[in-house]
């Protein structure tokens, strides 16, 4: 039976801690958002929030299902195996990868400028199509989420060279870049717990990248 | 103005031009005041009409516009809104 992850039992409370905190911190990233969206009506601010919302819910259902649901393999390792957990258990994991899903196309969407709320469901159905019927749930799933966070990290590429912006989104473009970097290395999780913990620490630095962009906007 | 000014400061310099002269002011001195072209004065002036940010009043004399308290709330929190959209690279 395929695992979705390792976890090194030395590292299952850092883990969900971690997880508490990203989801903390794309939370309050999708608030501030929201804030500014109420003073702007700016239609990327609803969608920058919206997706930060659904990726801040889907961190918080991992940090659940990895309390709740991970089967105990040895003395030294934790894993979570879609074959051996309860229906719930299995409901919270879907739950998780949907939302985030949905958190990546949303932000997707709102990259492409694309003025079309039909491309935003064509793409969120093709997204789930992918996922549903491959044999391989969790290589499906980091390889979906390292596909669109590079979109992302190279959308911000272009517009760093672009004469449009300062070196302000430096930061921004680091945490994408991180963010493809830690999911290559979740991809790898299901056969060593090293690279699970090895994603967490690189995600880890994403989000304080994205925490620091928040003190900068909080700052003026 | 030399640098090229982005959407945000537009809107914003739209939306001041009208509040200097709330409620009397003619589409001419707006295209005056925010050096734009007529077409992008009008895109823009469409846009913040549709969003509740301006108000439209027709009379024997033409139109003139007038700013809501949305506007009031965006010209006083335009540098929390530009600091965020720079940020995040969200212009």
């Amino acid at each position: 039976m395929a695992y979705l992850y390792l976890v090194p039992q030395w590292f299952f409370g850092f883990g969900i801690a971690m997880e508490i905190i990203f989801g903390l911190i794309a939370l309050w990233v999708a608030l501030y958002a929201f804030k500014i969206f109420s003073f702007s009506s700016q239609r990327e601010l609803k969608l920058f929030g919206s997706g930060f919302l659904l990726i801040s819910i889907s961190y918080f259902l991992w940090a659940i299902v990895n309390f709740f649901v991970l089967n105990q393999l040895d003395d030294h390792s934790w894993a979570l195996n879609l074959g051996q957990i309860t229906l719930l258990g299995k409901i919270g994991v879907y739950l998780h990868i949907i939302f985030y899903l949905a958190g990546l196309v949303t932000l997707l969407y709102m990259i492409l400028r694309v003025k079309n709320v039909r491309a935003f469901f064509l793409i969120l159905l093709l997204t789930f199509i992918a996922f549903f019927v491959s044999a391989n749930k969790a290589f499906t799933f980091y390889i979906l989420t390292i596909f669109f966070f590079g979109l992302i990290f190279f959308h911000y590429l272009q517009e760093y060279f672009s004469k449009k912006h300062s070196p302000r989104i430096i930061s921004v473009l680091l945490a994408f870049m991180l963010l493809v970097i830690s999911h290559i290395s979740f991809l790898f999780s299901a056969s060593s717990y090293g690279y699970y913990v090895v994603g967490h620490l690189i995600e880890l630095a994403a989000y304080i990248l994205i925490l620091v962009s928040l003190m900068f906007s909080l700052k003026k | 103005m030399n640098k090229k000014r982005d959407r945000l400061q537009i809107i914003h310099d739209i939306l001041s031009v009208i509040r200097e002269k709330n409620g009397k002011i003619k589409p001419t001195h707006i295209l005056y005041k925010s050096n734009l072209s007529y077409q992008m004065m009008e895109e823009y002036l469409q846009e913040l009409i549709q969003k509740g940010f301006v108000v439209e009043h027709l009379s024997k004399q033409g139109k003139t516009y007038s700013v809501t308290e949305r506007a009031h709330n965006y010209l006083e929190h335009y540098g929390m809104i530009k600091s965020f959209v720079e940020n995040f690279g969200l212009d």
